[in-house]
């Protein structure tokens, strides 16, 4: 199970934070700022995966961004790297060749994917076809929302 | 802030949006644009979109908190608004500053108010702050539950969705009983989006609210028969969440579990139910045999790693050893050790510690132990600390050496070395230096590790470094020598400082001191030199304290074995100690100043003089015993002090072990001396010369400044043969000792306890003496049963003798109760009477009359009878040994005498001729030790004070 999951820029800036845990605000930020400290310092040449407390961290970067996933013990760490990768793939068909900008300005739309991909710390949708659909529906609903008020 | 005031146009948000792309290198038209539904209906209603407040973010630079409270003024009118489009977007808003650590507990009812819109457009929002934001504790998070049944009955299957979403994470006891039904009946949702959503976010809820898992169970098991894969995967997720909880309440799924797993192509539900079996195989015997085929099905044909590695790890945990199974596992495990992925590589190595574990797999040891030395130089510390722990695992003595020389290298090239050093120590001590089987060598890589002045093992390198030494009495010869050449080394920079750790030069100069008998004969430079670098070094006076003492006490002891040893060097030590003595005896250390004086002393009782130094050996000659830190509770409670606590046993066997404390490096003295011989073994390298020996000649006054005079005469004279590094000497002399035929060495890898003493279970076996026999020693519990059962013998006179015994203190009360008897012990014709006993004001003794207590009023018969006397306990607060003083007075009549009055002295109560009172926190236990017999008959005497006439 995932306990939460990080996007971290190379300057250490959050771009995405998700807890499927409960968590204090306060703990979160003690925890992303050991947990980027601890990443953003590991040279490109090593492993992905480094033990933290009692979880493990599985984490890869694409372009500027950190992707962290939290992960248990005794958890596979290379799906979890798959997992990692299969929402970075779903980002890029949405966005089209995903960019940091697009995650900055469209934060909401990145936890919106995420919610399809993940649901309590687990896969829900492995297709990415099936995820990007059920994101289109349901940027579609919001359209006809904001159509239907503007004419009512 | 301008942009902030100004509520931008779409188009000036379009345009700046291109720029901001443009900047960072990507020319695609930013997709922030693509359809921000809220900048367009935003611009007339409230003050900034997302977008432009992202965008304003940006702009300022240096200054954002000042931009972000501002913008959080704003947000907080704008949730006060009636419109809900610009709550939406001002919650929206907030989640993104949240994210920035901006709090927004403050705004949770808006939150609330949001999820509660019924347009999808501004609901949506709300539910994603809701699930950034709460949590399970947020008190307005019972307002939901209504929200959430209305929304699990919605026609659109995405706000169903969406809700469950967030009620996966916020979701906590009183809404989980709430909930429950509308859960149900998503669970058998017509839609497998819902079903699938359910049954993960049931997981959540179980953890929450355990007693729902009951009324789910049934329902949740039909989901294991799902036709849709995406479904059916979560059912086996959710089930395998669980069953990390408690495996053995699943067991009955075996059947539909592994019939799934027989029939599944699906990599991520294939991944899921190796987990699962994994958990459930130990529960169930006949799980193994039957995973047998699937297992080694899925290991020859699965593409996907991740499957594969599930698979190998599955055997590993669940398959019993020697199966042809686990060596296929094995088999595919080394292809991932070997692969190029770094990633898979750790996971092997991970993955192996497991295997060597359980399987003591011993085919591909060889092979393996290359691969983990190779993984140890990676420069990923992960990686490195999984090799590590490995390798401690895979070594055995054949290996070690290399293991040891390789992790060295390793340890000279890294920066961060401690985790090599840690490792070789923490091998080499393993079972007593079970691997270690040169130590001669052994004690050499010490040496080395040692050099390093900052590691923060220098501490155990010492420690071990003593250790070994009196472990091994074959290596000491070898080690006293190392120790002097460590002590001696000039350093590159400066001649003059010792360049070895702290706790290594206290080690090496106890090493010295104690067993400068094995130093190499004649020995008389090595003494000379030894007594020089411990005393003049000048750094030695920038150590602490307690070096510094070893350091003295060191000398000390070398001068006094000189006699022995090196009887043409005593003038010459003597010089040196009186000489450079007198500036530790200034030293601002009371300890360091405190045993140079005593040092001192002893130097000028026995002076320059071979013959009375001979009688001084006395004080050396005994080595220190180890003592427990427990020994005093184990020393049996009526021994006589006349006698020998310890009957010393001659021609101990050599392998008699010795106890270490680790934290007192004297208690690691050994009673043991022989060394078999090793000392006299021929083709010995030569012990390494100490620069000292350049300046024998030179008088000893100037020893203090003579590195000076050295180095210049060294440099006038050149057939002084060139220093060469100790380390290198000895390593040379190693080889030589090698090429002659390895030493054999006996280790004491058993601890001695006090003798008599009852060997702790973790002592490991104490061997039985006659004397441990003989005297049955209570452990310390029972001690409080043994109080008030022995009488102890307080005086013996010529006349009568008293008794004491201790009765269990009364803590309430803050009472002692003794109870005293006195028996008669002279001849029948005299007749002893009034007899009393008199306690010192201090005792605060109940019951007492004025003068004192009595214990016998009348003649004495054979014995008296019982007298009690409650002393205050005040005094016997704390830990420690009081004098209870008393008098004792009595009538001595005969025949032929006169009567008289005669009154001796009651012993004092201490540890040699009293009763000790020992204290531990909260227990008063009162040992009582033996009383040797003080009355002498030159002690009694008349009283001649007043008071002491009665009648």
């Amino acid at each position: 199970m995932i306990n939460f999951i990080l996007l971290i820029s190379r300057q250490g800036k959050t771009r995405l934070k998700k807890w499927f845990v409960p968590c204090p605000e306060r703990d979160q930020f003690r925890t992303i700022k050991e947990v980027s400290s601890l990443i953003l310092n590991r040279s490109p040449k090593v492993c992905n995966f480094l033990e933290w407390r009692d979880y493990k961290l599985c984490y890869k970067r694409y372009a500027s961004l950190f992707f962290i996933a939290c992960i248990e013990q005794n958890d596979n760490e290379l799906l979890a790297l798959e997992m990692v990768h299969h929402f970075v793939e779903c980002l890029d068909r949405y966005f089209g060749n995903v960019c940091e900008l697009d995650l900055i300005f469209n934060f909401h739309k990145a936890y919106y994917i995420l919610d399809e991909i993940l649901i309590s710390g687990e896969l829900q949708e492995s297709s990415k076809r099936a995820v990007l659909h059920h994101i289109s529906e349901q940027d579609a609903m919001m359209q006809e929302n904001e159509q239907a008020k503007r004419k009512g | 802030m301008p942009l902030a005031r100004v509520a931008p146009s779409p188009d000036l948000i379009f345009q700046s949006s291109v720029h901001h792309a443009g900047h960072f290198g990507t020319d695609k038209k930013p997709s922030a644009m693509k359809d921000d539904e809220f900048g367009r209906s935003a611009t007339m209603v409230f003050e900034k979109s997302l977008t432009a407040m992202v965008k304003g973010i940006r702009a300022h630079r240096g200054n954002e908190s000042e931009y972000i409270q501002a913008c959080i003024t704003e947000i907080q009118k704008e949730v006060a608004s009636k419109n809900m489009s610009t709550k939406s977007m001002a919650v929206l808003k907030l989640a993104y500053l949240t994210m920035l650590g901006y709090d927004m507990a403050w705004a949770t009812f808006a939150v609330v108010e949001v999820m509660g819109t019924n347009r999808f457009a501004t609901k949506r929002p709300g539910y994603l702050a809701s699930s950034i934001s709460f949590t399970d504790q947020t008190d307005v998070g019972l307002l939901t539950i209504n929200l959430f049944k209305k929304d699990f009955g919605s026609q659109s299957q995405y706000e169903s969705g969406t809700a469950i979403n967030c009620l996966s994470n916020i979701c906590s006891a009183e809404i989980s009983r709430d909930i429950m039904t509308d859960l149900l009946s998503l669970l058998s949702s017509s839609r497998a989006y819902l079903r699938k959503k359910t049954v993960l976010c049931l997981y959540r809820i179980f953890l929450k609210d355990p007693p729902a898992l009951r009324t789910c169970f049934p329902k949740l098991k039909d989901r294991l028969g799902d036709e849709d894969q995406g479904v059916l995967t979560a059912t086996v997720n959710t089930f395998l969440e669980l069953a990390r909880k408690n495996a053995r309440n699943y067991l009955s799924l075996v059947p539909q579990l592994y019939h799934i797993l027989v029939n599944t192509q699906n990599n991520w539900l294939s991944i899921k139910l190796l987990k699962v079996f994994q958990l459930l195989s130990p529960l169930e015997p006949r799980l193994p045999a039957k995973l047998v085929e699937p297992l080694t099905n899925i290991l020859n044909t699965t593409k996907a790693q991740s499957v594969e590695f599930e698979a190998i790890r599955c055997v590993v945990r669940s398959m019993p050893e020697g199966s042809a199974i686990v060596a296929l596992a094995i088999e595919k495990l080394q292809t991932f050790l070997n692969s190029s992925d770094r990633n898979l590589r750790f996971l092997a190595l991970d993955l192996y510690k497991e295997v060597v574990e359980k399987f003591k797999e011993k085919t591909s040891l060889k092979d393996l132990h290359d691969k983990v030395l190779t993984s140890i130089e990676e420069p990923d510390l992960t990686v490195r600390r999984v090799a590590l722990q490995l390798l401690d695992r895979i070594v055995d003595p054949s290996n070690f050496q290399e293991a040891v020389q390789r992790l060295l290298e390793f340890s000279r090239k890294a920066t961060l070395n401690d985790e090599f050093i840690g490792t070789i120590l923490r091998m080499a001590a393993r079972d007593r230096y079970a691997l270690v089987e040169d130590f001669a060598w052994y004690l050499l890589i010490l040496g080395e590790i040692s050099r390093n002045m900052d590691s923060s093992y220098a501490a155990t390198v010492a420690e071990q470094f003593v250790d070994i030494c009196v472990r091994v009495p074959q290596v000491r010869p070898y080690a006293v020598t190392l120790a002097l050449g460590l002590l001696d080394t000039p350093a590159e920079a400066e001649r003059d400082s010792i360049s070895v750790c702290t706790p290594m030069v206290a080690a090496c100069a106890w090493l010295l001191g104690e067993y400068s008998g094995d130093l190499e004969k004649p020995s008389e430079a090595a003494f000379l030199s030894g007594a020089k670098v411990l005393l003049t070094s000048r750094s030695i006076q920038a150590l602490d304290a307690a070096t510094q003492t070893q350091c003295i006490w060191a000398a000390s002891k070398l001068y006094l074995a000189v006699p022995e040893h090196a009887p043409s060097t005593v003038a010459q030590l003597h010089e040196l100690l009186c000489s450079q003595l007198p500036s530790f005896v200034r030293s601002t250390h009371l300890d360091v100043s405190e045993r140079a004086r005593l040092a001192l002393n002893i130097a000028n009782f026995y002076k320059a003089d071979a013959q009375s130094l001979q009688s001084a050996k006395g004080l050396v000659a005994e080595q220190l015993l180890p003592v427990k830190p427990d020994a005093q509770a184990q020393v049996p409670v009526s021994v006589d002090l006349d006698e020998p606590f310890f009957v010393i046993e001659e021609a101990r066997p050599s392998f008699m072990p010795v106890r270490a404390d680790p934290t007192d490096p004297y208690s690691l003295a050994s009673t043991y001396k022989d060394d078999l011989g090793f000392a006299s073994e021929p083709n010995r390298a030569e012990a390494p010369q100490s620069t000292a020996q350049g300046v024998p000649s030179s008088s000893m006054y100037y020893l203090g400044k003579s590195d000076e005079r050295a180095a210049a005469e060294q440099a006038q004279e050149p057939s002084v043969p060139e220093v060469k590094d100790p380390l290198a000497q000895m390593r040379e002399r190693l080889e030589a000792q090698r090429n002659a035929g390895a030493p054999k060495y006996q280790v004491m890898r058993d601890d001695v306890t006090a003798p008599g003493a009852t060997p702790t279970p973790d002592a490991g076996q104490v061997p039985s003496s006659s004397s441990t026999a003989t005297l049955p020693i209570p452990p310390e519990k029972e001690l409080t049963d043994l109080q008030g059962r022995l009488w102890t013998v307080c005086h013996r006179g010529e006349h009568l003798a008293v008794y004491v015994c201790i009765r269990s203190p009364n803590l309430r009360k803050r009472q002692i109760r003794l109870e005293l008897r006195c028996e008669r012990l002279c001849a029948p014709e005299l007749l002893v009477s009034d007899v009393a006993l008199r306690f010192p004001s201090a005792a605060h003794v109940q019951e007492a009359d004025a003068s004192g207590r009595m214990l016998v009023v009348g003649s004495l018969q054979e014995r008296s009878s019982k007298v009690k006397a409650n002393l205050d306990s005040a005094p016997f607060l704390w830990p420690g040994v009081f004098d209870l003083r008393c008098e004792l007075e009595y009538l001595v009549k005969s025949a032929s005498w006169k009567p008289q009055r005669l009154f001796g002295e009651l012993p004092r109560i201490g540890p040699q001729d009293g009763v000790a009172f020992y204290q531990t926190a909260s227990d008063v236990i009162i040992s009582p030790a033996v009383i040797a017999p003080i009355g002498t008959p030159s002690s009694q005497r008349i009283p001649t004070r007043d008071g002491f006439h009665r009648g």
